[in-house]
């Protein structure tokens, strides 16, 4: 019991580590991927095999995600929209917060839990049983053959994936507002076409899923490396990631909507 | 021929080694020995760049390995290769996966077949040939080391260091790993540097011993000279007498 | 075992992933219910334990508190000006954003995005912790003294969560909602006379912000440790729970939220009104 405590200990104090610190390390870590992308160091295949596995971690609670994100948007929409009488305007509604926020917010959130976490728990297990320590043995670079591809695969995921997911919500919030307040769906979609909403508000949510996706893949992929201590140590990795991964992703969303406006 | 020169390393206010110099001449077979946490694995990570001296210089044939880079140092790991403790085999491809990785990464085979080929004769020179499409997770640790040392084998290094190579394993498994470091040595031209503190493997195929104490080299010397030795450390620990000036 | 994180089999298609994955939610829903319903049980007939749940109220809330009114500070700020930027598109003024905002701040933002915060937070360390304990045979050597794992490790944490929840959601609305009428005054320049507006905030919407708390409050902590009790094997089995418990808990938090605020509508929508 007193093992764990002080390892919960532990943990705070490595994911409050000084900010600062922290963003030099994860610049750091991106300069090294960088340089590894461009002295063509990035292992083609490893990136493909880490693609295909984030692509299929990711679908299930994407789906889910996105239906239910979706649902709750017109629930939250509803009143508003009812108090203005206005029902051709439910879809402009549910979808400019759907599209620009709660879309890439969301999607980033689970794919951090989902594949940044699991991402960590890789590389710290194999930076614990001194796999990492084996490919250096051999002469082969971990920043490109491990590294650079886990960092690819999860920003393309997060941006294929935001993409993906606001249209499955605004098709989900179609039918819940048929649903809940009887709007007919191709109302729903004319209010979500009609001028009020445009490519603009799409591409808005995308810049942030990468943005969102370079602080997840750094996160987890930083987190995973510095593990130390056993089986523990790697509990405590991931939970460092996604807490940084979390709280990184609300920061960048701020300052990228002002940014991008 | 690997050289420590003087070589000195602290963890923290611990001091692991202190001013150790010797030479591992090639081709033989050079055992490191001592005591758990005397030091041995510490001291054959410096060879390959692992870990960096406090001070000393060590050296493989001409090239000053504690002054290189980690980018330099790629070209040393080609030449020497490391086996760790544990087998460290990358779980998620099979045997031979792990095998032909490093024949990939460095371009030795031009097309997929002939890296396959090659790999599988790797795993054939340490018997394990049969289980290549095996993962490592289905195989017991025997199998693994020597999985991993076919994997370490594959850039033809001209130095093979071994970290404890038959701990955790059975006498029989650990017999086996002893012949074939032996058969590298003999048949291969390859020079080994071994960290052991099993004394069968030491007895049995050492040409060369070193044997740490406190961080300090206390005797260097052939298998005979150990057993002849009238230090009264090296008697307890080449005899494993649980009483003696060694500490607990 | 589809998530152990090393372990991995490329061959599975998509369509496996998704049907596996509704049987693990199957699985995993059902296993975790009989925590709950074990955790419920302790609650009316286990050891009392003041201190364990005082220590786990520290852990789960004050520590998470600067996380999540930080969080919450930029999403108020972030959410007025999307709101008002948009609603400027369809309407001329401004007057009712202060008010829709607290709105929807009681009725959803405040819980839900706390409990996000919370299930990434505090979910991935009781999984860790319990994770560790499970694959180091700490758990085992509770049972064989014939203490129950529940009682002793989860329970506090149960209550320790709900309550803080509550804590969290209160403290973290009124930053957001603090920042968020700063964000109106620098944009809008909208005064905070006419942003701080309650008129919007019925019982219903009141209730449901409660109702949510409650609820986020007991999934997150059940989700989690069971996540951790029932990790198994070496290190990679630790990172495997850990994992688990974030993506079960936000999971939850999402479909939990979309079931009560869709209650809520169908119930009472017409009061809302």
């Amino acid at each position: 019991m007193s093992d764990a405590e002080s390892g919960a200990r532990d943990e705070a104090r490595s994911a409050s580590e000084a900010p600062l610190r922290l963003a030099g390390r994860l610049a750091l870590l991106l300069a090294a991927i960088g340089r590894a992308v461009a002295e063509g160091e990035l292992d083609r295949r490893m990136f493909v095999k880490s693609l295909y596995e984030t692509g299929v971690r990711s679908l299930p609670i994407v789906v889910l995600t996105a239906l239910f994100t979706g649902g709750i948007m017109v629930v939250q929409a509803a009143p508003i929209v009812e108090r203005y009488g206005a029902h051709g305007l439910l879809g402009w509604g549910a979808g400019f917060g759907t599209l620009r926020e709660i879309g890439p917010l969301l999607t980033a959130l689970m794919i951090s839990g989902r594949v940044g976490a699991n991402n960590t728990a890789e590389l710290g297990t194999m930076v614990v049983t001194e796999q990492l320590d084996a490919l250096r043995a051999l002469a082969i670079d971990p920043v490109g053959f491990l590294i650079a591809p886990r960092f690819l695969a999860i920003v393309t995921t997060l941006l294929l994936a935001t993409l993906f997911a606001d249209a499955l919500a605004l098709v989900g919030a179609a039918y819940v507002g048929a649903a809940l307040l009887g709007v007919d769906p191709a109302v729903f979609y004319t209010g979500l076409t009609s001028g009020l909403l445009g490519f603009g508000d799409v591409a808005h949510g995308l810049v942030k899923s990468v943005v969102f996706g370079v602080v997840i893949a750094l996160s987890s992929c930083h987190y995973g490396l510095a593990t130390t201590g056993g089986a523990p140590g790697v509990g405590r990795s991931v939970n460092a990631a996604v807490v940084v991964s979390a709280a990184g992703v609300f920061l960048c969303d701020f300052f990228v909507s002002f940014l991008i406006a | 021929m690997i050289s420590f020169r003087e070589v000195s390393k602290r963890f923290g206010t611990r001091t692991v080694l202190d001013r150790v110099t010797f030479d591992v001449p090639r081709g033989a077979i050079s055992f490191v020995i001592g005591a758990s946490g005397a030091g041995k694995s510490v001291l054959i990570k410096h060879v390959t760049g692992f870990v960096r001296p406090d001070a000393g210089e060590i050296w493989l044939d001409d090239l000053e390995v504690s002054r290189l880079g980690e980018r330099e140092l790629a070209s040393v790991r080609k030449r020497c290769a490391l086996v760790f403790q544990h087998a460290t085999l990358f779980d998620s491809q099979s045997c031979l996966e792990n095998v032909a990785l490093p024949l990939e990464k460095h371009g030795r085979g031009r097309t997929g077949a002939e890296i396959r080929a090659r790999a599988r004769a790797l795993l054939a020179r340490v018997h394990m040939e049969p289980f290549a499409d095996r993962y490592p997770s289905e195989l017991g640790e025997g199998m693994k080391k020597r999985v991993a040392i076919a994997r370490a084998l594959a850039l033809d290094p001209e130095y093979v260091l071994f970290d404890e190579p038959t701990t955790g394993l059975d006498p029989v498994n650990a017999r086996r790993v002893d012949r074939l470091i032996q058969t590298l040595s003999r048949e291969g031209g390859v020079t080994s540097l071994v960290v052991s503190h099993d004394l069968t493997s030491i007895f049995g195929i050492a040409d060369r011993i070193v044997m740490l104490y406190k961080g300090r080299v206390r005797l260097i010397g052939t298998p005979d000279d150990f057993r002849q030795s009238d230090d009264p450390v090296v008697r307890q620990f080449v005899r494993g007498e649980a009483e003696g000036p060694m500490d607990a | 075992m589809s998530d152990a994180p090393v372990v991995e089999h490329p061959r599975k298609r998509v369509l496996g992933a998704l049907g596996q994955a509704g049987i693990e939610t199957t699985r995993t829903v059902g296993s975790a219910y009989g925590v709950f319903v074990r955790t419920l049980y302790y609650l009316v007939r286990g050891r009392h334990e003041p201190g364990a749940i005082a220590r786990q109220m520290y852990e789960i809330g004050n520590r998470s508190l600067v996380f999540v009114s930080l969080v919450m500070g930029f999403v108020g700020v972030i959410l007025v000006y999307q709101g008002g930027v948009q609603t400027q598109r369809v309407l001329p003024d401004l007057s009712q954003l202060g008010a829709t905002f607290l709105e929807l701040l009681v009725r959803d933002l405040a819980p839900s995005l706390a409990a996000l915060m919370l299930a990434t937070r505090v979910g991935a360390g009781i999984a860790a912790e319990l994770g560790s304990m499970a694959v180091t045979e700490q758990l085992d050597a509770l049972r064989l003294s014939a203490a129950d794992p529940v009682d002793y490790l989860v329970k506090p944490r149960f209550v320790a969560s709900i309550v803080m929840l509550f804590v969290l959601t209160i403290v973290s609305g009124t930053v957001a909602y603090a920042c968020g009428l700063v964000g109106a005054r620098v944009f809008f320049d909208l005064s905070p006379r006419s942003f701080v507006d309650s008129s919007l905030v019925d019982p219903v919407d009141l209730g449901s912000g409660l109702v949510k708390c409650l609820a986020y409050g007991a999934a997150i902590p059940i989700l989690s440790a069971h996540a951790g009790l029932s990790a198994k094997g070496g290190s990679d089995a630790v990172g495997a729970a850990t994992t688990r418990a974030v993506v079960h808990s936000s999971l939850a938090v999402i479909a939990l939220d979309f079931a009560i605020s869709f209650g809520a509508h169908a119930l009472f929508g017409g009061y809302s009104r």
